[in-house]
C-alpha cells in the first residue's frame, strides 16, 4: 500500500499526485490518500469512477478524510491498453452510452409503483413489499436509485413501515426519489420522510437510461 | 522566476467562496428598510446594485477582486479590470469611474505591482471610464480588482431573471478558463490554450453588451465563478422555468477535453458548483469533460443572455461580426425547473 499525505494541498494536486502513483501499481494494490476537505475526496471519487478504481472514503475528523483507491482488473487493463485520448473516449460514449459505474457489475434502479407487492390479498402484498425493501437494504450491491410513484409514494412518507430501510439504503449511497405529482395528488407533500422529490421527466430518464430497472411485481 | 511562480497560486473567480456558504450568510443579514430608489439589491444574486437618481438615470455599482490565475502581472491586471467592469455591462450599463483594490506583500518587487496596475488602468481606459483612486493594504498574497460605478437608464436594466420559456440562450465567450488556468498553475498548459484563455479573459464584454442593447433581451448575466450552469440556474429563478443546453453548441478552449479526461485538472470550486446545483441539472449522454466544463468556474467569462427566438440569430450574427466567439447554446423551457444538458 502507498500512503499519500495531501493535507494542505489544493485541488487538483491531490488527484494529480494520486494518479501518478496509482498508475504504477498492480491489480489489487491500493493507495491511501489523506485529504483535508470533502471536496478533495469528491474529486478523487470522480477520478476513480472515470478510471475504474475502487473508491472508499472514511471521515476521520472534520479536517481529515482517508480515501482508499484500489486497482481493479478493469483499471489495469485499461492502462495497459495505453492511455486513450479524450476524443476516443468521447466516441465511445457516443457509441454505447454512459459506461456503468462499477467494474463488471451492471448498476440497477428499483421502481416501486404501489404500496403492495404481487397480486392477491392487499394486506399480504403490503407485508411482502415491506420484506422486499428490508432485504434490498441489506443486499451487498446497492441500487443506484429507488423511485416511488403512484401508490408507492406512501412508502417514503410518514407512517410507512419501511422508513428505516430507506434510510439505510440512502446511507449506502442509494438515491431515494418520490414523484412530486403523486405526493401532491395524495395530499402527502408535507409528509415525505426520506429522500427527494422527482418528476416524470427524471423518471422517464431513469427508466429509459442504461441501468437495469427492477420492479417488484 | 521564483517570484513569478509564487505570483500565481490559483485564483481568479475560482477563488470565490462557494455559493452554499454565501447563501447561508446572506440569508441571515438583517433586512433594512428598502430604499425605494434601490432598484436592484442582492435579493436575486444579481451582478450589481442599481440606484435610481432621476426618472432617466440610475447608477450601477459593483466590486470584484481576486488572487492571480496567470503568471504575468500585467495580463492579470487586465483580466481583473475586464472582469470587474463586466458586471456593469451585464446589467446594461456603461462604466464611468473605477477604484483599485490592491493587496500586496510588503517587500515584494514593486515592478510587479506597477505592471499589474498598469494592465488594469489600460482596460479601464479602453472602456472609456476613469480610474480615480483606490486603496491598498499589505497582505501575504496578492489580490487585485476594482470597484466600478456605471450609469444606466432605469428603464433599460438587464436583470439576471426575467427570461421566458422559448427564449434562446446566447453565450459570448468560450468556457474553460478554470480548467486551462489550473493546467497553467501546474505548468502543464499548452501555449495555444493559454493564449486563447488570456485573450478571452482580457476581452471586454463592452462590445457584446453594445450589440445586446440594440435587441430585446429578457435576462442577462455574466458567467463567472459559479460556472455556466450556476449562473444559468440563477437565471431560471424559482418559478419553475427550465432550460436545455446543447452540448454540441457550447464552445470551449483548445485542449480542454484532454486536460479533464487525461490529466484531471479539475478545481475544487468546479466540484462545489456541482454539489450546489445537485439534481437541478440532468445530463443526458454528456462526457465527463463536458460535465466538468459546464461546472467550471470562469474568470472574466462572457455574457449569457436570454433573447426571444425571433431575434436570437440576428444578435448572434452581430456578436460574431465583432470577432467574438458567440454561440446559441440552448433555450428556456416551461415547467421543468431543470437544466437538461444533451447532445
Amino acid at each position: 500500500m502507498v500512503r499519500l499525505n495531501e493535507i494542505g494541498k489544493q485541488c487538483p494536486i491531490p488527484v494529480i499526485e494520486t494518479k501518478k502513483v496509482i498508475e504504477n501499481l498492480e491489480e489489487g494494490e491500493l493507495v491511501e490518500v489523506l485529504v483535508d476537505n470533502e471536496i478533495a475526496s469528491q474529486n478523487l471519487r470522480k477520478f476513480a469512477e472515470q478510471r475504474g478504481y475502487e473508491y472508499a472514503c472514511e471521515l476521520i475528523s472534520d479536517h481529515e478524510y482517508r480515501v482508499k483507491l484500489t486497482v481493479t482488473e478493469r483499471a489495469k487493463l485499461r492502462l495497459m491498453g495505453g492511455e486513450r485520448s479524450a476524443n476516443e473516449k468521447i466516441r465511445e460514449i457516443k457509441d454505447c452510452g454512459i459506461p456503468s459505474g462499477k467494474a463488471g457489475k451492471k448498476s440497477f434502479i428499483v421502481v416501486i409503483s404501489s404500496d403492495s407487492m404481487g397480486e392477491g390479498e392487499k394486506e399480504l402484498g403490503k407485508i411482502l413489499l415491506k420484506g422486499f425493501l428490508y432485504a434490498l437494504a441489506r443486499k451487498e450491491d446497492v441500487p443506484r436509485k429507488v423511485i416511488f410513484y403512484n401508490g408507492g409514494a406512501k412508502l417514503s412518507c410518514e407512517g410507512s413501515d419501511s422508513l428505516e430501510d430507506l434510510l439505510e439504503l440512502q446511507k449506502n449511497g442509494c438515491e431515494i426519489l418520490t414523484c412530486g405529482t403523486c405526493l401532491k395528488f395524495q395530499g402527502l407533500e408535507d409528509h415525505l420522510q426520506v429522500g427527494g422529490v422527482t418528476n416524470m421527466y427524471d423518471i422517464t430518464e431513469a427508466l429509459t437510461g442504461e441501468d437495469i430497472v427492477v420492479k417488484p411485481c | 522566476m521564483a517570484e513569478q511562480l509564487e505570483f500565481c497560486r490559483g485564483g481568479g473567480c475560482a477563488a470565490k467562496l462557494g455559493p452554499d456558504i454565501l447563501e447561508r450568510v446572506l440569508s441571515r443579514l438583517p433586512r433594512t428598510k428598502q430604499d425605494p430608489a434601490l432598484l436592484v439589491g442582492f435579493e436575486n444574486s444579481d451582478d450589481a446594485a442599481v440606484y435610481q437618481l432621476s426618472p432617466d438615470l440610475a447608477f450601477v455599482q459593483t466590486l470584484d477582486f481576486f488572487p492571480p490565475m496567470i503568471d504575468d502581472p500585467y495580463l492579470f491586471g487586465q483580466v481583473a479590470a475586464a472582469n470587474a467592469m463586466s458586471d456593469i455591462w451585464a446589467m446594461g450599463g456603461r462604466p464611468v469611474t473605477a477604484l483599485n483594490i490592491v493587496c500586496f506583500p510588503q517587500g515584494w518587487d514593486l515592478n510587479i505591482l506597477g505592471r499589474m496596475m498598469q494592465g488594469g488602468a489600460e482596460k479601464v481606459a479602453e472602456a472609456g471610464a476613469s480610474l480615480c483612486g483606490g486603496h491598498s493594504i499589505s497582505d501575504v498574497d496578492i489580490k487585485y480588482g476594482l470597484s466600478v460605478t456605471g450609469l444606466i437608464n432605469p428603464k433599460k436594466i438587464l436583470k439576471n431573471v426575467g427570461a421566458k420559456a422559448g427564449d434562446r440562450l446566447l453565450l459570448t465567450k468560450p468556457l474553460g478558463t478554470g480548467i486551462v488556468c489550473t493546467a497553467g498553475r501546474v505548468k502543464a498548459a499548452d501555449p495555444r490554450s493559454m493564449d486563447e484563455v488570456i485573450d478571452s479573459m482580457t476581452t471586454l464584454n463592452m462590445g457584446a453588451a453594445e450589440v445586446l442593447s440594440r435587441y430585446e433581451v429578457h435576462a442577462c448575466t455574466d458567467v463567472t465563478g459559479f460556472s455556466l450552469l450556476g449562473h444559468l440556474s440563477e437565471m431560471l429563478g424559482k418559478g419553475g422555468l427550465g432550460a436545455v443546453v446543447h452540448l454540441g453548441s457550447v464552445p470551449c478552449f483548445y485542449h480542454v477535453p484532454e486536460y479533464v479526461e487525461d490529466d484531471f485538472f479539475i478545481t475544487a470550486n468546479g466540484q462545489r458548483n456541482r454539489n450546489h446545483l445537485g439534481d437541478r441539472v440532468v445530463f443526458r449522454k454528456a462526457a465527463f469533460w463536458q460535465e466538468e466544463l459546464l461546472f467550471d468556474p470562469q474568470t472574466s467569462g462572457g455574457l449569457l443572455a436570454a433573447l426571444p427566438n425571433e431575434t436570437a440569430d440576428m444578435a448572434l450574427a452581430d456578436i460574431r461580426k465583432l470577432g467574438l466567439s458567440g454561440s446559441l447554446i440552448g433555450e428556456l423551457t416551461d415547467h421543468t425547473d431543470r437544466i437538461l444538458v444533451m447532445e
